[in-house]
């Protein structure tokens, strides 16, 4: 097992003339601070999901910019023993699109947490020791404009262990699960969207179900098309004779692209 | 292959217990006889699915709620959906049997909160490369944003008059998904950037590419969980012309704004 990385923060004390001091403790002891954590164990084909948390003991309202979409100002850094470095930096792709506003406001007292999907950003295809570096590159500030100081720079390293299809498999219904049944809008876009990068044909029978449930027919029919086996290529055909013309013309793209790869 | 589907609101369904099953959001308690709370407004989504010639069905709920729910004949699947022998029953099952989970817990009957007074915050932008930024805000019919909690709010982009782009004057396989749909939760406000992956490929030549966009949102309390246009259709649209100078130019332009590109290189 991995220890837990031990976090020590710089953060701020405003004192009462307004002007900031910065100083360097336990992040235990400070009133803003953020920390990133990762689980120290996963399974090949499991949605890997890194967790940054504000926490404001402060007295007043701070706000955090994380970038496009909540996730811009991440830079992360993989690797692996006997393999290239990968680098990631989340952003629009193709031709952008609408996103949530990067700012976030943490009240007095309360925390925030920000969840980002590694494997949308990163590949991982065997099992073994990685070593994860997160960089945060945005700006927690005070309601006046006042930058506060936070620790920018997490080591995070994890061991993948081999994937077990039945234990893929639950994963995979767990999710879909949430993806159906959460009641918070963000837990269930989430959940479809760390199913749809599994990349695991366990994740098929979940995600063929997501896209018959027209909740987000794009993610699950990407995910299937990432799945890339025979089974995947079958699925699409069916959901290529859908009666959803946005179901079928999705599918037959990706069915298209699939056939493409393998010539 | 052939399908059914249907969606359902239940809200006034009547409840034929012939069999108990407790299911809360993502835990599981012993099966105990409730006093049914007050009705919530609540989605059935329901297909038939031939290939395991059954149905599948799931719900969305307003808020936080523990239900009960009266299932008949019917298959417990994990996750709280349910399965049922007989695709063409499924129809049959809704109005004969009606799973009609009630909740029992949670909420208190709040009102259904939607997304009201959706604008855009001042002009669009031109934030270099060609992007084109925007900003929109919204409230909450509540008057409260955090009721949203439930809804999200996303775009869909369709109809894209060349697909992929013409190349030159585009980069080659540019061929984004048609429809193009994205959301995020409804709590918080959006920002939207239009912008076009480069390099754009010599020799330059006169092109246009235009596509339909519209804002929306869905609220599981609302409507069926089916999605509601807030803005649009309006057009996003995308050209290469001679610049007057010897040169090319790339504009990218929506609702009165643009974001240009002088000379392309």
């Amino acid at each position: 097992m991995w220890k837990q990385i031990r976090i020590v923060v710089v953060s701020v004390a405003i004192i009462a003339t307004g002007e900031s001091i910065v100083t360097q403790a336990d992040a235990r002891h400070q009133p803003i601070t953020m920390a990133c954590s990762l689980p120290s164990e996963s399974m090949l084909g499991e949605p890997l999901v890194l967790e940054c948390t504000v926490e404001n003991q402060s007295g007043d309202a701070v706000w955090v910019d994380f970038g496009w979409n909540r996730i811009g100002q991440f830079q992360l850094e993989l690797q692996a023993s006997g393999s290239a470095l990968q680098r990631a930096r989340p952003s629009a792709t193709g031709l952008g699109g609408v996103s949530s506003s990067g700012k976030v406001e943490v009240l007095p007292g309360a925390h925030y947490v920000q969840r980002l999907l590694l494997n949308e950003w990163l590949e991982w295809s065997r099992p073994g020791m990685y070593a994860l570096r997160v960089h945060f590159g945005g700006t927690i500030s005070t309601s006046v404009g006042d930058v506060l100081e936070i620790v920018r720079d997490y080591a995070l390293p994890f061991r993948l262990r081999p994937g077990v299809p039945g234990e893929l498999s639950r994963v995979a219904e767990s999710l879909l699960k949430k993806a159906t049944l959460s009641s918070a809008a963000q837990d269930r876009i989430e959940a479809a969207r760390s199913l749809s990068f599994m990349r695991d044909p366990a994740a098929l029978p979940c995600l063929r179900r997501l896209a018959l449930l027209r909740l987000w027919p794009g993610d699950a029919i990407a995910g299937i098309e990432r799945v890339g086996t025979e089974e995947a290529s079958r699925i699409l055909t069916e959901l290529s004779g859908s009666t959803d013309p946005d179901i079928a013309s999705r599918a037959k793209a990706s069915e298209a692209r699939l056939k493409s790869r393998r010539k | 292959m052939s399908q059914v589907v249907s969606k359902a609101n239940m809200r006034f369904m009547r409840p034929m217990i012939l069999a108990l099953v407790l299911v809360t959001m993502g835990l599981s308690a012993p099966a105990t006889s409730h006093p049914a709370a007050s009705q919530r407004d609540y989605t059935l989504l329901l297909y038939c699915d031939w290939n395991y010639s059954g149905c599948y069905g799931a719900w969305f709920y307003s808020e936080e709620v523990t239900v009960v729910a009266s299932y008949g004949q019917l298959d417990i699947f994990p996750g709280g959906s349910w399965g049922y022998s007989g695709c063409p029953d499924c129809m049959r099952m809704v109005e004969n049997y009606g799973p009609a989970p009630q909740p029992v817990e949670g909420g208190g009957g709040e009102a259904c909160a939607i997304p009201t007074d959706f604008h855009q915050v001042g002009s669009g932008t031109d934030s270099g490369s060609g992007t084109l930024h925007f900003e929109y805000t919204w409230s909450s019919s509540t008057g409260n944003k955090a009721d949203l909690s439930a809804c999200e709010m996303g775009e869909r982009v369709s109809g894209y008059t060349a697909n992929p782009f013409p190349s030159p004057p585009f980069k080659a396989g540019l061929s984004p998904s048609d429809p193009t749909e994205l959301s995020f939760e409804a709590t918080r406000d959006a920002e939207d950037n239009h912008q076009t992956p480069g390099p754009f490929v010599t020799p330059f030549t006169g092109a246009t590419v235009t596509a339909s966009q519209i804002y929306r949102y869905r609220c599981p309390c609302n409507n069926n969980n089916a999605w509601v246009t807030l803005m649009g259709p309006h057009d996003i649209v995308r050209t290469v012309t001679e610049n007057g100078s010897g040169g090319w130019k790339f504009v990218i332009s929506k609702s009165g704004s643009s974001a240009t590109i002088n000379p392309l290189q």
